[in-house]
């Protein structure tokens, strides 16, 4: 402990600078993921976003049903298909194979989120995004989504989402895990933010073709 | 499973023990169907679409007043069917089949498939997601479930 009383807030600054950049290393992000288990924190709605729940039914709401990708956070959510990370030095691919859905989020610090691009370019609904490293982390910022449903899966199916809501994505890849956490703010819906947690496991897969074909997404078009 | 005690994972642990759900929940087969009954049809095969979203199957069943029923089954999701290793180059149209599955909660003649038999009496299976995935983590072989389960 002596050693601390000498300069011990220097200790502490150093420490502080030291420690994300020992771990600075963001490399084992890139691969190809399949999930291993998922999770919703406990789900705050304001009496609009009760509302919005009350009123979604899946077979008239559920954008899938129309080829239509619901929201980032669903595509990362479902659990099927695998989906790849590749790293460059001033964006990172994210390619999904659910709905053919892929991303190329620009890494700029300086760059504010309304001046950021629509990420997926062919579904401008779900937003634009920056990101930036906060050492190992990789860390995206997303606004300007469409009104729609943030997940038509698991404990949130059917929550909504306005054109206010925030996303914060963070991933974090330890060895052959990657943990994602994902925060959704949008005060018209939430009195809290929405977390919602994944774990993906590194797997050699190829990211394939989805194409999905309305024929095979709607069974009421077909009959 | 080890999940690395860090603080990261640690809002992930939190959460799941929180929720108590189950891990996997695909909304589009347990809005159209109802996966607590089950149905076995026996027909013709008259079309295999293999495809995403979803696979079907196109059946001709011969009711007891000597009426045709048409069918439309639907399946797994092409890529996760031919990465999963399902056989599906043995099914072909004009074979007589025996389809288990589930049925529509609101069309007649619909259902979701799961498990097929060919006429020569072998099945053809998808083992599902979770044992694909619980395979690879294991590094060990793709073993499916009982069937009916």
């Amino acid at each position: 402990m002596d050693r601390l009383h000498g300069p011990p807030q220097l200790f502490f600054v150093g420490l502080a600078l030291w420690l994300p950049l020992a771990s600075a290393e963001p490399a084992d992000l890139e691969g190809t993921w399949l999930q291993l288990s998922n999770a919703t924190a406990p789900i705050h709605l304001t009496p609009a976003g009760e509302a919005a729940v009350a009123d979604y039914v899946p077979l008239r709401d559920d954008p899938d049903f129309r080829c239509q990708p619901a929201s980032l956070t669903n595509v990362i959510g479902i659990p099927d298909p695998p989906w790849e990370i590749r790293l460059h030095d001033d964006h990172v691919e994210i390619n999904f194979e659910y709905m053919d859905v892929k991303r190329r989020v620009p890494i700029d610090s300086e760059l504010s989120l309304e001046d950021a691009p629509y990420t997926v370019t062919d579904h401008p609904h779900m937003g634009r995004s920056v990101g930036r490293y906060e050492g190992d982390v990789l860390v995206i910022d997303t606004g300007d989504i469409a009104e729609g449903y943030v997940t038509t899966l698991f404990k949130a199916e059917g929550h909504p989402q306005s054109t206010q809501m925030r996303y914060e994505e963070r991933y974090r890849a330890d060895g052959d895990r990657l943990f994602v956490e994902i925060s959704h703010t949008d005060p018209v819906y939430y009195v809290e933010p929405l977390e919602m947690s994944f774990e993906f496991f590194r797997v050699d897969l190829e990211v394939l073709e989805f194409g999905c074909t309305i024929d095979a997404a709607n069974y009421d078009h077909r009959m | 499973m080890n999940i690395p005690k860090k603080p990261f994972a640690a809002g992930l642990t939190l959460a799941l023990a929180l929720s108590g759900q189950s891990v996997l929940a695909h909304h589009s087969v347990t809005a159209n169907f109802d996966t607590s009954a089950r149905h076995d049809i026996t027909g013709t095969l008259t079309a295999f679409h293999l495809r995403n979203p979803h696979s079907q199957f196109e059946i001709d069943v011969v009711e007891a007043d000597g009426t045709v029923s048409q069918w439309l089954v639907d399946w797994g999701t092409k890529n996760d069917l031919v990465r999963r290793g399902v056989d599906v180059d043995r099914i072909k149209v004009g074979q007589e089949v025996t389809i288990t599955l589930v049925p529509s909660r609101r069309l007649e003649h619909v259902g979701y498939a799961r498990s097929l038999v060919l006429a020569d009496g072998t099945a053809i299976r998808d083992c599902g997601y979770a044992a694909f995935r619980d395979a690879l983590v294991s590094g060990s072989e793709l073993e499916c479930e009982e069937p009916g389960r």
